[in-house]
Order: C-alpha cells, then structure tokens, then sequence
C-alpha cells in the first residue's frame, strides 16, 4: 500500500487542502450542508449572484435525458446584498463551527469511513463567489460589492445559456469575453476565475483571450445547449424551450475541452462536466486540470462532493500517486 | 449530518389500480416522515440520474407507504422492483401539512384527485389523533377508485367522484362539494391533485372564507433545495388579490412547500 497522497494544490496563490469544490448553481449552504460536511472540501463555489436579484425563468426548470440532465433555471439568486448578509455568513460560521477547540481542524484528508480522522493546520475551506450580469456594469458592479467580503476567489459566469441578454454571448466572443474580463479584473483584487462555455468552435481562442484580459484561472465547461420534446404534449419539456446539458452524458466533451485548454494557455484550469466518480475526477487532472468541481452529481447524489474526494484519495492512495502534481503529468 | 440516503427494503410494491402502485418499505427510520413530507427515491437505473420524489401515504414504526402512479420512465422502472430487494431512499423532505392550524374546527374536509389522493390517508389519521375535529374525504378519481377503504376506516364521512360515474358521484370533487347538503362552509381544508384542481379549489375556498391547505406536485431536479428547479410564485397569506410582481416570491416546492396555504399561491403565472 502506498503512503497516503497529498491532497492540497496551489491555486492563484491560494493554498487549497484539496482540490475539489461544488458546481456553481448545484450548491446551496443550508440545504446541501444537512447531508455532507462542506468544510471538507477544498473550496465551495456558490450559485451565481447577480446585483439586483433575479427571479429566473418558469417552470418546468428541468428535464432528465439519457445519462444526463437538461435545466434551465435562469440564475435565479436573491441579489448579491442578501448573498453577502446571509449566505457568506452562513458559510463561515459552518466552517467555523467545525474547528476543533483551540483552532485546529478534523483533518480534512480523511477517508470515506473517517477512520483516519484527526486533526492538522489543514486550510479553511475557500468561498468561490459565481457573479453573473446582463452587461459588463452589471459583472463589474457585483465584483466591486465583494471586495470587503469574506469571497476568496470570484468566478465570472459568462457562459450561461439559459439567459437573454449577456451570461452565454460574452462567453461565446473572444472580444466581449476578453472586455467583460478586463472589467472585472480592475474591479477586483480577489483571484478571477473565468467559466467557459463549450458552446462555441473553438474554446482555446475563449481562454486565451480570457487569460490576455487578466484571469487567474479558467474553469470549464458550462453546460451545452440542449432541449428535449415531449412527443405526446407535442411541446418543448422546458418552459423556456432550450436547456443546459449536464451530467455524465457530457463527460467527454468536457475531458477534451480540459485537455485542449490547458495545451493553449499557462493559467490553471478548474475542470467540470459530467464527474460521477473520484476515477473521474482522476481524469480531469491528466487532462491538465488543477481542481475539479462536482455539480449534476450533487444533485443525483446529495453527498457526491464528498463522496468522489474520499474516492479521488483512494485511486491515488492505491495507484501510486502522490500528490495531485503526479496526476497531471500522468499523460506524459 | 442531520439527513442521509439510507437502505431500505421493499417489502411489497403491488398494483392497486391501473398504474397505480402500492411500495412497503421497511427501514429504520421510516416513522420519522410527517404527513404531507415526500421522499427522494434513487433509482437503480444508472441512466435515470435524479431522485423521484414520491409522496408519503403512511408512515408507522420502521414502515413506510408509498402510493405512487406510473406517470414516466422512472416510476416505470419502480414498478419492477421485486420484493425483497434494497432500494435507496432520503430522509423526509419538505413541510408537510400543519395540523395544529385546523385545531377548533368542528370539520375538516379533505380534498384529494387522482394520485393526489395518497398523502391525505395519513394526514387524515394525523387530524384524528390530535384535533377533535370531524373529518371528511372527498376523493376524486377517474374511474378506478383506490384507498377508498382505507379512507372508510380513518374518517367520519368519505364521498368518491369518478369522472365516468362508474362510482360515486358523477363529477369532479369541486362539483361534489357544491352539492347543496356538504354544507362546507365552517369547514378547514386540505388538498392534494392536480394543479388545475387546486387553482379552481382555491378560488372556491377563498370566496367562501374556508382556510386551505394545498400540496403542490412538481417536476424536481435534486429534490432537497439545492438547484432551484421547483419553484412556485406565493404572495404574502394576508394580501389578496396581489398584481405587482416585487410582492411576490420564488418558493421551492421541495423544502419551502411542498404544503403551501391555497391563498398564498399565485395560481396564474
């Protein structure tokens, strides 16, 4: 048996203990945070926050599809005041509420079965902040509100499909995504991670204008624009007609967009998109991937997040890898 | 953590009517369901990803009842599983019914349609045991009736519709209680069905003054509040005839419902 790996990386200068964080818009403090302990987790990236708030579209929000599944929830989010009042609060406190007395932490590497667990300096759990915007003023506006939080990084959702007016076409523009970017970067002196969309020929050319603008990080992919028919209604399953396709269907897309992104620019990636399975997750580190985020399967699975990091320890526990460096340069 | 996905065994799952199934599940944990609560049900078929939420029927001391139609792929796929077998199921989801708010009542009328019918069984002996209310089912089905007996034996009074008159009144529940000798005027209500049962409901209880409870069916995606996929639009319980939209609210069916009072619900939108 191997020596237990390392599970913490360095990302935009921050020290993660792991790499695993939550899916934007699959993750919900109060409610998932009732099935799982999120403090385990590297970071946790919360749903996406606009400056006012949004109602989102109407129901039906969702449909199932072979092997995956189809949303069109539309951002919905109470506005980025009651984010700050409320759900970065909430946050902290759960995190904090799992400090051992005099500071220390359970030890965040444990196994599935906790029967390794104890106690070490592991760092706290990080806040990724998904911001979302009709327009650049809009990004530039909720990035500027959260520079005296407790946010540690921001995420820049410009690649929404499930919204009219901005979200999907600055993600899908190297000269809009490249301008919204630049907005956002002089707004904020947080780590900016810019989520990409795979809605488009070429996402390298996204990225690397992205990553010219000031990004920190990449993270990829969004879902893909799907719909689905009900043949007997003979109408479209979701009310606003097209949808996001995620789950594990997707899973290949999202592994080759990793693969190819991380051959085109210098910045980290967070890779997404279909990881069921720690052995996933595997996957998105030797395509190039520094963290991996878990979202559908969160949603299949309430404890997937935590789940698949205790697996994702496992597989390199028993096939030699030491750290998450030795995953990323498994390909050769 | 306070919920979980535990084991359950599936001690019958039989057909009760057509494409209406009756699921025993024995586990541990299965009285801590309260009337009107749901429970996700993970599927064994790797293709089908998200929990089927399915009411709760009854609930006793390490059973459950579940009552659940054949409305798609999922369901489908539940009506094979062998008794005998291990299913995965959630803790209880959702506000369930609030029974203390019928306390001095002298009636209670319960309003149930189609598979809407399955969660008042256990409300109704809920009502029994801690009101001093009368309690009345009024259930509407098709054609093919089921839980009638069950009803017969938990309340003081039930009544069937069937659309086809094959039992019963001929009509639907809202037609049977404007039947001049319900009389349901002083009455507290509670209802489950299908949504254009529970809109023309709360417009009849609203015009008379009867307090209504509803529960609120919905295509859901995790079943536990994190995604947002099961909303309904509620307005404050107090303003009537709310228009502007800043006086309304997003709800998730899953954990704010799926109970809401009827006069709280915008039904038009």
């Amino acid at each position: 048996m191997y020596k237990r790996p390392d599970m913490s990386v360095e990302l935009c200068g921050l020290r993660w203990k792991n790499p695993v964080t939550t899916a934007s818009g699959t993750f919900s403090a109060r409610d998932s945070g009732g099935y799982y302990d999120f403090s385990r987790l590297g970071a946790v990236t919360t749903k996406g926050v606009s400056a006012e708030a949004w109602r989102g579209n109407p129901v039906p929000r969702i449909a199932e599809s072979w092997g995956g599944m189809l949303n069109a929830v539309g951002l919905e989010n109470p506005g980025v005041e009651a984010y700050i009042k409320e759900e970065i609060p909430y946050i902290k406190h759960y995190i904090n509420e799992r400090l051992m007395p005099g500071g220390e932490r359970m030890c965040a590497n444990t196994g599935g079965d906790g029967s390794e667990a104890g106690t070490c300096a592991a760092p706290e759990t990080l806040i990724i902040a998904n911001i979302v915007g009709k327009h650049v003023d809009e990004y530039r506006a909720v990035a500027e509100r959260l520079n005296e939080t407790d946010a540690d990084m921001l995420e820049m959702n410009i690649s929404c499909p499930n919204i009219k007016a901005g979200g999907l076409s600055f993600g899908t523009d190297a000269r809009l995504a490249a301008e919204v970017t630049a907005a956002v970067r002089a707004a904020t002196a947080k780590p900016l991670i810019v989520k990409l969309t795979p809605n488009v020929t070429d996402i390298c050319e996204i990225a690397k204008a992205a990553e010219d603008a000031g990004a920190d990080a990449v993270s990829l992919i969004n879902t893909l624009l799907g719909m689905r028919i009900d043949a007997k209604k003979r109408m479209p399953t979701l009310a606003n007609i097209t949808g996001g396709l995620s789950g594990p269907a997707i899973k290949p897309i999202a592994l080759r967009m990793v693969y190819q992104t991380a051959r085109a620019v210098n910045i980290p990636i967070i890779g997404m998109g279909g990881i069921m399975t720690g052995e996933d997750a595997a996957e998105f580190f030797m395509a190039g991937a520094s963290a991996v985020a878990v979202g559908t399967a969160a949603l299949i699975c309430p404890t997937a997040p935590t789940d698949i990091l205790s697996e994702l320890e496992e597989f390199m526990q028993s096939n030699g890898f030491a750290d998450i460096g030795a995953l990323r340069t498994a390909l050769g | 953590m306070k919920n979980g996905i535990v084991e359950a065994v599936i001690a019958s799952n039989r057909r009760i009517a057509e494409d209406v199934l009756r699921m025993e599940l024995i586990y541990k944990d299965a009285a801590l369901a309260a009337p009107g609560q749901f429970i996700n049900i993970y599927l064994r078929e790797k293709n089908l990803l998200l929990p089927r939420p399915i009411s709760v029927c009854d609930a006793a001391d390490g059973a459950l009842t579940l009552v659940y139609g054949v409305v798609g792929a999922g369901t489908r796929a539940m009506a094979d599983y062998a008794p005998g077998s291990v299913l995965r199921v959630g803790a209880p989801c959702g506000n369930g019914f609030n029974v203390s708010d019928a306390r001095g009542f002298g009636r209670v009328t319960l309003i149930g349609g189609g598979i809407g019918v399955p969660p008042l069984l256990m409300l109704a002996k809920a009502l029994k045991t801690e009101t001093d209310a009368s309690v009345r089912a009024v259930l509407g089905f098709k054609s093919e009736t089921f839980l009638a007996d069950e009803f017969r034996t938990c309340c003081d009074e039930t009544l069937i519709a069937t659309e086809d008159g094959s039992e019963g009144f001929h009509g639907n529940v809202l037609e049977l209680l404007k039947e001049e000798n319900l009389n349901p005027g002083g009455d507290y209500f509670y209802s489950c069905g299908p949504l254009m049962m529970l809109r023309a409901l709360s417009r009849f209880a609203g015009g008379q003054g009867i307090p209504l409870q509803v529960s609120l069916e919905a295509r859901m995606g995790c079943g536990y509040g994190a995604c947002k996929a099961c909303i309904c639009v509620v307005g404050s319980r107090q303003s009537e005839g709310l228009a502007a939209e800043t006086a309304t609210v997003n709800k998730r069916i899953c954990v704010d419902g799926p109970v809401f009072f009827g006069n709280e619900v915008i039904w038009d939108v």
